[in-house]
């Protein structure tokens, strides 16, 4: 390939084992990220990723430059252009030998073709590849013939068992943070259906927390009619060897709605149409089944001298009669009757009428006179999300939508669903015995930060459960793709235990923050001006971050 | 002891001293000495036009400041030297000297610098004394070079390769340290004819392709060789080619009639040339120059009244030049051209800012940067 410069070696700026600078022609067009090859020795090539690129001039100071203008002419010309050249400095990936001694001075760096790009990405090797996305290198470097190579990562280290979970940070609408995790878990479904063998058999849940957004997974997107669009994005997917249908085995969960309030952004003729084609579910909470799972609507409260969690024992272990109600308005006048002053021991133990008043005040807000606390319908597509969750089957896509629930509300449902995951991969739920059920399950929920934030009280149970999955959920089969604006706001043993981490475009206040400490200086402005549909991606089978990109969704698009 | 004393030492049966070695000089530029020595004496006008008062060429120079400038080619050469080691013969002891001569040219297409030609020298001298057997010096020292060249050292440790032997004089009527590096300074004049014989011969130079030599051309007439001024061949191959001198000595012009020049020169004003003086030069072969001086530069941010200005140089060539004078147009145009150079300048690099033209200067840069570091050349003996 073209030969582009020469490493520079100085007293000042010497090569290392990790990183040298070299020198190109000023006009050379280069990119962060691209990757360079370096002639070393014994006939070996080192690979090394650009980092940043200057530009220099033998000008000693401002004060020459303003000088050279005729001492500030601001008309004035130059006879002869500066002598001026562009430095690189690269990050050493790899040599083909093994050899890991710095390069040395004057050595030849070249571009690199497609395959040694894989190589000293470290992509060409990759055990149980799984799309990730494409990179495109030397854009605008060779005549516009850029390099476009598609970026596999090890499936077993980003959903188990090698490492697992995913978290996408990004600005919201810049940074398309649903549409990567949809793409990669579009990717994750494709490689399933086509090994029907594969003992990795997986299954998703997916949370819509905005408008109609994941509404119609199983719906191809129209583009808006512009059919160049879809050629060129349906050639993206045909390269990267992914399917160009939208998602299969789609299954909707509703809050269920009556004839006058609707708990869903979604329009009547779409759930209508799902419901025919027996794909749409409404779900309900059961006092019965369900009261035991009320501590979840607790999960933003301070609770530091646990009086909210007393209360919750004592209603969960069925005492003071908790046990014999079968309904919630029955729940909302029991407790009412502990509010009334002398009723505070009861069962030997004392919970002042104060708490109880307080516990009253924050659980009415939730359910009273709200219609997805009542008994289920079975003749109406009403479920439970627990009964669903038992039935969940390998590629399920289950979508439970909560986009127009209040957040305490989210929280619930949200702490629910995962609850009866866990308890699922636990073992500890009845199933039908006919079809066992998926050996992981994929959660993706966006607006992580409302649940897992680092300001989140400390015993919410909501975080313990999070924290539950982050750390024993690739043992477990529960992988957590997690996304929000900003990772910085995550509890740090969240993020922390994300095999894989993707970097959408931010902003520099979040750069700012100690998170980021590792993050090369260009690479963070580079994060600054991402354009949609790009990512910073870092995964451990990665040998540096990688810029990747991926194609825009086949699923329907509401705008 | 290095290898090369001990080669020599050998083949000359000198006896080396072993003494200290050290760099005599930092890069000189060429023909300096020859400025600061000679006086000298304006005879006539040297333009057709017979200007009493500096020339204004700001108006003209700002109508050619977009225009492509008439200077293509750069040449500049320069040199180390060094005193390697003194050597006894006969119970005498004299100085061994070695240089390192570099020769560089540069292009300039679409105001962008690139490298034309460059020539770099390595050279021995020795006193004259080294070889005593009267005639068929030149094969004495060529085989000396042969064996110092094929040293297994040298060839394969340092791979380096030197160039010549010359001797000086051992005559008492100088310095012998001075009349060693007069050696090397010729020995680089003359290599900087030879590069402007190659750009005339490439025909590179023409009326819109003229090349600005770093110095002065004063070249000192070399005997037994063909590249002097004074011959007519020669001297055709300056028709294209200018001098522009960094430093002078303006109490050494004297102006016909008595005094010097130096208060016409310090009273440039920014942008105006003095007029043009003829100038026979007797080191150079009795050959003639045409002289001016060029304010580029406002003094009021320089140290020195002297700095901005320069002094240009331009050999005359035809009979009738000598007679009238060059083209007074010519030299306006030539003149013009020359303060569009003055940007973009080397301030903060080298000293001289005010008075370099940034082309020579890159030149200038561009031999440095293929020396040998003096430590390794010391190295070598």
């Amino acid at each position: 390939m073209r030969i582009i410069g020469r490493v520079i070696a100085t007293e000042k700026a010497p090569t290392t084992i990790d990183v040298f600078c070299f020198w190109t022609d000023k006009n050379l067009i280069l990119n962060p990220f691209d990757v360079v090859k370096v002639d070393h020795i014994n006939d070996s090539h080192t690979f090394a990723v650009i980092e940043e690129i200057s530009h220099i001039t033998d000008s000693a100071s401002f004060l020459s430059n303003f000088i050279s203008s005729d001492f500030g002419d601001v008309n004035a010309n130059e006879g002869t252009f500066r002598i001026g050249m562009n430095y690189v400095k690269a990050n050493v990936v790899g040599n083909d030998k093994g050899i890991f001694i710095p390069v040395q001075s004057n050595a030849k760096v070249s571009l690199a073709t497609r395959e040694e790009i894989s190589f000293a990405l470290g992509l060409d090797d990759v055990k149980n590849p799984l799309i990730c996305g494409y990179l495109e290198m030397y854009e605008g470097t060779c005549n516009g013939e850029k390099i476009v190579l598609p970026v596999n990562v090890d499936s077993r280290f980003l959903i188990g068992p090698e490492g697992a979970h995913l978290n996408i940070s990004g600005i919201s609408g810049l940074a398309a943070k649903t549409s990567y995790a949809m793409f990669l878990l579009k990717s994750i479904q494709d490689k399933n259906l086509v090994n029907e063998t594969t003992e990795d058999d997986v299954a998703f849940v997916v949370f819509n927390v905005k408008g109609k957004d994941l509404l119609a997974l199983d719906e191809e997107n129209d583009f808006c009619g512009d059919e160049n669009d879809k050629k060129n994005t349906l050639a993206y997917y045909d390269m990267l060897g992914l399917g160009t249908a939208p998602f299969n085995q789609v299954k909707y969960l509703y809050p269920y709605s009556d004839a006058r309030v609707s708990n869903t952004y979604a329009d009547k003729a779409l759930f209508e149409k799902q419901t025919k084609m027996k794909q749409a579910f409404q779900y309900k909470f059961e006092y019965e089944k369900d009261k035991d799972n009320i501590d979840l609507m607790f999960s933003n409260i301070d609770d530091s001298t646990q009086t909210m969690d007393s209360i919750l024992n004592f209603i969960m272990s069925n005492q003071g009669g908790f046990g014999d109600i079968k309904s919630w308005p029955s729940f909302l006048d029991k407790i009412n009757e502990r509010c009334e002053a002398g009723n505070t021991a009861v069962g030997g133990r004392e919970i002042t009428a104060t708490s109880w008043r307080k516990f009253t005040r924050l659980i009415r807000k939730s359910i009273n006179n709200n219609k997805l606390f009542s008994d289920i319908n079975t003749t109406k597509n009403e479920v439970r999300i627990a009964d669903k969750i038992s039935e969940i089957r390998k590629n399920d896509v289950y979508v439970i939508d909560i986009a127009k629930l209040n957040s305490d509300m989210q929280a619930f449902v949200f702490g629910n669903t995962v609850r009866e995951i866990i308890n699922l991969q636990l073992g500890e739920k009845d199933i039908n015995l006919t079809e066992n059920p998926p050996a992981k399950i994929i959660i993706f929920i966006d607006e992580l930060n409302k649940f897992a934030s680092s300001e989140v009280p400390k015993d919410s149970p909501i975080l313990r459960q999070i924290l539950d999955i982050a750390e024993r959920g690739r043992s477990l089969g529960i992988i957590l793709f997690g996304a929000e604006q900003f990772k910085s706001a995550i509890h740090d043993r969240v993020s922390g235990n994300c095999s894989t981490l993707a970097y959408g475009r931010t902003n520099a206040i979040e750069l700012s923050k100690g998170d980021y400490k590792y993050v090369p200086p260009v690479y963070k402005n580079m994060m600054t001006r991402l354009k949609q549909g790009e990512y910073i991606i870092q995964n451990p089978i990665f040998r540096s971050l990688l810029n990747v990109k991926f194609p825009k969704p086949l699923y329907k698009q509401f705008k | 002891m290095g290898t090369i004393i001990n080669i020599i030492e050998k083949a000359t049966d000198g006896k080396s001293f072993k003494s200290h070695k050290y760099c005599t000089d930092d890069i000189a530029l060429s023909n300096i000495e020859y400025d600061k020595s000679e006086e000298v004496v304006w005879k006539n006008y040297g333009e057709t036009v017979q200007h009493k008062v500096s020339i204004k060429l700001q108006q003209r120079a700002n109508f050619l400041r977009d225009k492509r400038s008439i200077f293509t080619y750069f040449l500049d050469g320069s040199r180390h030297t060094y005193k390697v080691d003194d050597i006894s013969y006969n119970k005498d002891v004299f100085p061994i000297f070695a240089g390192q001569i570099g020769i560089g040219c540069c292009k300039r297409i679409h105001k962008e610098i690139s490298p034309e030609q460059f020539t770099r020298k390595l050279i021995i001298v020795l006193p004259d004394i080294a070889y005593r057997d009267g005639w068929g010096a030149d094969n004495f020292f060529a085989d000396i070079l042969n064996k110092i060249n094929i040293n297994n050292k040298m060839k394969n440790y340092f791979g380096v390769q030197f160039d010549g032997i010359l001797t000086y004089k051992r005559d008492k009527d100088d310095k012998l340290e001075k009349k060693g590096i007069a050696v090397i300074q010729d020995y680089m004049v003359d290599l900087e004819k030879v590069a402007v014989s190659d750009l005339v011969a490439k025909g590179n130079l023409n009326q819109d392709n003229f090349l600005i030599k770093d110095g002065s051309l004063e070249y000192k007439v070399v005997s037994d060789n063909n590249r002097n001024l004074k011959n007519r061949r020669v001297a055709n191959y300056y028709k294209y080619v200018i001098g522009v001198s960094k430093s002078f000595d303006p109490t050494k012009c004297l102006i016909k009639g008595g005094g010097t020049n130096s208060d016409i020169i310090a009273n440039l004003k920014p942008f105006e040339r003095t007029p043009v003086y003829m100038y026979q030069s007797r080191i150079a072969g009795n050959v003639y120059f045409a002289i001016w001086y060029l304010r580029i530069r406002d003094s009021k941010y320089t140290h020195n009244i002297f700095d901005g200005i320069v002094k240009v140089e331009k050999l005359v060539t035809g009979e009738e030049e000598q007679e009238k004078g060059l083209d007074s147009e010519m030299i306006d145009h030539i003149s013009s051209h020359l303060i569009n150079e003055r940007n973009p300048v080397c301030y903060g690099d080298d000293k001289r800012w005010a008075n370099h033209i940034y082309p020579v200067y890159l030149t200038e840069s561009y031999i440095k940067s293929k020396y040998l570091s003096n430590d390794l050349f010391l190295q070598l003996f």
